[in-house]
């Protein structure tokens, strides 16, 4: 393991594909990975990359990408996509357009997939995004599964939020609902070429003119025609610059400190979660016993689980 | 139970991408995870892609009928860039005679036409749980 992590440390494909393994599936070992790897981190930029299905999000990734490259930095990329509820299984292709950058030694890319994660990223991201932060990737791209209006996780994750969307999904009014459009740091209208392009870059940009918050930084609302690397370096400006922003003054160490929060609140839900599982499971017959009574109405189900919680073991 | 994470990728120059697709579903409904690259890999692209994504076994899917220079080139690939050789499926028109020579060169096993995705994925699963 010592040896995986330190190769690791070099940017090294192969024991960064293995590691990204160990974390997302916790084979034996997880725990210590990070806690070795947790300390050596917190340089990187980390961009989240959110907006509907079939948006352009992967295309526009691979673009940034590129213009990152260009500029002499190294980047990595984390994209999820769904688990199928039925077979638990998942179709990854949202690499299919990040493929140019496949063999550059600069480009670290790894698919995910939610596994019944709720939020639009995996449980394992955080975890993935302290291997590639240790390993010295000076920008981390986030993409999320295609997200309808309330997976605002990327919040949490990203310093940086850009919400991609395209002409024809809906008028003012659903520009001024509450949820995923509240979040962004950069509003992008990809597709531009299309019908209404202006008219939904008119939309972002009412909602924006609405909000009544005393803001450091205005979210801008930029077009892109990515699958033709229109509008990208444009993009890629404003991701520096909202990063020049968040580092001065404070912000970043705000962001950090909350965040942090949002971790180890994270951690300790899923840690009493799955003790509370691990017990369901061992004891099963003896918990449907008392299942059946409360089907009889023998006692109700807020005493059963007080009496199983006494029970439960927490092993974080 | 451990995930069974496959690359299905499509090498060289064929840009016939049905059956792969129709292997990667099917293998989906079997709870696999399936990373897919799409048309057009070099076989540089496809071992790299391997060893980033981790994956427990590399199906290839070949038309054409290069699969005879395309092959070893990328299980040559694979062995370079991940120190071992991660098991390589390869699927499609593939002449009876051709089929000892690809499993001689590393081949894990090869699929003609009339496989079932069943037995595609009964194979891939026997195969990566053998370890």
């Amino acid at each position: 393991m010592d040896d995986l992590i330190a190769k690791a440390l070099q940017k090294d494909s192969l024991a960064l594909g293995r590691l990204s393994r160990i974390l997302d599936d916790s084979e034996e070992g997880w725990e210590r990975v990070l806690e070795e790897l947790y300390p050596l981190g917190g340089k990187a930029h980390i961009v989240g990359v959110t907006g509907p299905p079939g948006a352009g999000k992967s295309t526009l990734v691979s673009c940034i990408v590129s213009e990152v490259r260009k500029s002499g930095r190294t980047s990595a990329v984390l994209a999820v996509d769904p688990t199928s509820p039925y077979s638990g299984g998942a179709i990854l292709g949202d690499r299919i357009r990040m493929q140019s950058h496949a063999t550059d030694p600069g480009v670290f890319i790894r698919s995910l997939a939610t596994r019944g994660h709720i939020g639009g990223l995996s449980k394992s991201i955080r975890s993935l995004v302290v291997l590639l932060d240790a390993a010295g990737f000076d920008m981390i791209i986030l993409e999320t599964v295609g997200v309808g209006q309330e997976e605002v996780e990327i919040r949490g994750q990203a310093h940086t939020t850009i919400y991609v969307t395209v002409p024809g999904l809906g008028d003012g009014i659903q520009a001024m609902k509450a949820g995923i459009l509240e979040i962004a740091d950069i509003y992008l209208v990809n597709k531009a070429d299309l019908k209404y392009a202006n008219v939904t870059v008119k939309d972002l940009q009412t909602m924006l003119a609405m909000s009544e918050n005393e803001k450091l930084w205005s979210p801008p609302v930029l077009t892109s025609v990515a699958s033709e690397g229109e509008g990208v370096s444009e993009l890629v400006v404003y991701v520096n610059d909202h990063w020049e922003h968040i580092n001065k003054g404070g912000v970043l160490q705000e962001w950090r400190h909350w965040a942090a929060g949002q971790s180890v609140r994270e951690v300790l839900r899923d840690a009493v979660g799955s003790g509370v599982g691990e017990l369901m499971e061992e004891r099963s017959e003896e918990l449907s016993d008392d299942i059946e009574k409360v089907s009889n109405r023998e006692v109700d189900p807020g005493s059963v689980a007080r009496k199983w919680l006494s029970k439960v073991k927490f092993d974080v | 139970m451990k995930k069974i994470r496959v690359l299905i990728a499509k090498p060289g120059l064929d840009g016939h991408d049905r059956g792969a697709k129709v292997v990667a579903r099917a293998l989906r409904d079997r709870g696999f995870e399936v990373v897919y690259t799409g048309l057009h890999q070099t076989p540089e692209q496809i071992a790299a892609t391997a060893v980033q994504e981790g994956v427990d076994a590399v199906g290839l899917s070949i038309l054409s009928g290069s699969h005879g220079t395309l092959v070893p080139r990328v299980l040559d690939e694979i062995k370079e860039r991940a120190g071992t050789m991660i098991p390589v499926f390869v699927g499609g028109i593939i002449p009876q005679e051709d089929i000892a020579p690809l499993k001689e060169a590393g081949v894990a096993e090869v699929f003609t036409p009339g496989t079932t995705t069943a037995q595609i994925a009964d194979a891939i699963s026997d195969i990566v749980k053998k370890g």
